[in-house]
């Protein structure tokens, strides 16, 4: 119990020596290292913080790029569909234009075969027409109705002497041949209109069908079974057209069915 | 060694005034061991983000005693660490070495706790004047009134003999009986002994270092709060 002063002041000495070398070897280091560390991994925080503020800023600029990528996206959507559409309403309309003038072509085609067949129809028909008819006027014609004939053109010609002026060179086309007394009954028919008798020519014309056409140089009196025939033409046109829409094929308007280009009958013949 | 044992200050070898016994000796052992163990870890610190085992050890034994220093003086530990841990370490370590065979703990030395309670003793004003200045540290044992400065004087004086009794009685008992043991009772007896003596050691340790903050604080905080009060 008793207390050594050596030893007490000895372990004063080597207590304050062991706090010193621990100061130096232990807590200084130990401190050290820990503050380092502790300041290692501050630092590594803000650098992951200033690289999730990096990251973000650029998730930002990304989700900025997207975004403008996304409306750059519908504007070029916009503007091809667009596109699209007006190429689409160009080539309908291209292909309305290509349609419509091919129906034209095809109408043309159609209307020009028609007129052909109506042509060839007519052709035929009023060879056939003409042909009956020459065949009963022929059978028909004798003394009788050619005096018939020429004294009804000769009361016609009477009838319309007055516009019928004087000249020289007068021509009678007949489609049989006058006798002489029917030749000076024209003649003299003619005479009253002041046109020397001895320039009066008769001749004959197989295009007239039991008829007596007179001709100057400028005017024309005929009467004959043409006109006739002519007017059974018209008629057969507006038939065939007829016959042709009612069954069903729309055909444009042919020349002959435009109003004021009627088809010339008998009774329009003209007297000029 | 037996002698020593029960008394650890005889002179094993003398010239003069000066000796050497066995309190000495097993101080400089203690010495030895816990800077030779500092300088090899720390002598060649590991990497910064993977320290070694033993550096991981010391610094969880340092953080510890920070964290203790600063729950016992509300301040920071950086100040108090070397004197406070020094004190921790070197009794700890004492206490810990009296499982080696032969070894008899300089702690279990009067000489040693009361030089260790006169550093305790000294350091308080040390610590205290800088915070507080002569006229203030030294006013407060007057406080509160100029009579009391024989009763506060006394009474520092009585804890530091209360430390240095304390941790003598303690670890001179352990010894002690631990030597009475061996010459009276069978071997296991003295190994149970010992191991309770080792945390009777810890325990010891603990109690002292914590004391000694205490003191420090209390002549850094205490008194600087009643000087605070209107």
């Amino acid at each position: 119990m008793n207390i050594d002063w050596f030893t007490f002041a000895a372990q004063i000495i080597n207590f304050l020596i062991l706090l010193a070398l621990l100061k130096r070897f232990l807590y200084g280091p130990i401190l050290k290292a820990i503050a380092e560390r502790e300041a290692e991994i501050v630092s590594q925080f803000d650098a992951a913080r200033r690289e999730q503020a990096a990251a973000e800023a650029t998730r930002q600029d990304l989700q900025k790029q997207l975004d403008g990528l996304a409306t750059t996206k519908k504007q070029l959507l916009a503007e091809a569909a667009e596109e699209v559409e007006r190429w689409k309403q160009e080539r309908l309309g291209e292909a309305h234009a290509d349609v419509d003038a091919a129906r034209f072509d095809w109408f043309e085609t159609l209307d020009r075969e028609r007129e052909q067949l109506r042509s060839k129809l007519l052709t035929q028909y009023r060879q056939h027409a003409l042909q009956m008819a020459r065949g009963v006027l022929t059978c028909l014609a004798d003394v009788d109705s050619q005096k018939l004939l020429v004294d009804s053109f000769v009361r016609q010609l009477e009838e319309q002497l007055s516009a019928f002026p004087a000249s020289d060179g007068v021509t009678v086309w007949s489609a049989f041949k006058l006798a002489a007394d029917q030749q000076q009954q024209i003649g003299d028919a003619l005479t009253h209109t002041g046109i020397d008798r001895t320039g009066v020519a008769f001749r004959i014309d197989d295009s007239l069908i039991c008829g007596i056409k007179v001709r100057t140089r400028d005017h024309e009196i005929s009467w004959n079974a043409a006109d006739s025939l002519a007017f059974l033409e018209g008629q057969f046109s507006l038939d065939l057209n007829e016959a042709l829409s009612a069954s069903g094929v729309r055909l444009r308007d042919s020349p002959s069915n435009v109003p004021g280009n009627s088809v010339e009958t008998g009774e329009s013949r003209d007297v000029s | 060694m037996g002698g020593a044992a029960l008394n650890p200050d005889q002179p094993l070898w003398q010239w003069g005034p000066v000796h050497l016994n066995a309190t000495i000796l097993w101080t400089w052992v203690v010495m030895a061991i816990l800077v030779l163990t500092s300088w090899s870890v720390t002598r060649r610190p590991g990497t910064r983000r993977r320290p070694s085992k033993r550096q991981i050890v010391l610094e969880v034994i340092v953080t510890a005693l920070r964290h203790q220093i600063r729950d016992v003086s509300r301040q920071e530990p950086g100040q108090y660490l070397p004197f406070i841990g020094t004190l921790f370490l070197f009794i700890a370590t004492a206490a810990l070495l009296s499982i080696v065979p032969g070894y008899v703990p300089p702690t279990s030395s009067l000489s040693t706790t009361a030089a260790l309670s006169t550093c305790v003793f000294i350091a308080v004003p040390l610590y205290g004047i800088p915070h507080l200045g002569y006229r203030r540290y030294f006013r407060q044992y007057l406080q509160p009134s100029v009579f009391m400065l024989p009763f506060n004087v006394i009474g520092e004086l009585s804890r530091t003999l209360a430390l240095a009794v304390r941790l003598y009685g303690n670890m001179m008992s352990g010894a002690m009986i631990g030597a009475m043991l061996l010459a009276m009772a069978p071997l296991f007896l003295d190994v149970a002994m010992k191991l309770f003596g080792l945390i009777t050691g810890m325990i010891q340790a603990w109690i002292f270092a914590i004391l000694a903050m205490v003191y420090i604080a209390s002549a850094t905080q205490v008194h600087e709060s009643r000087e605070t009060q209107p």
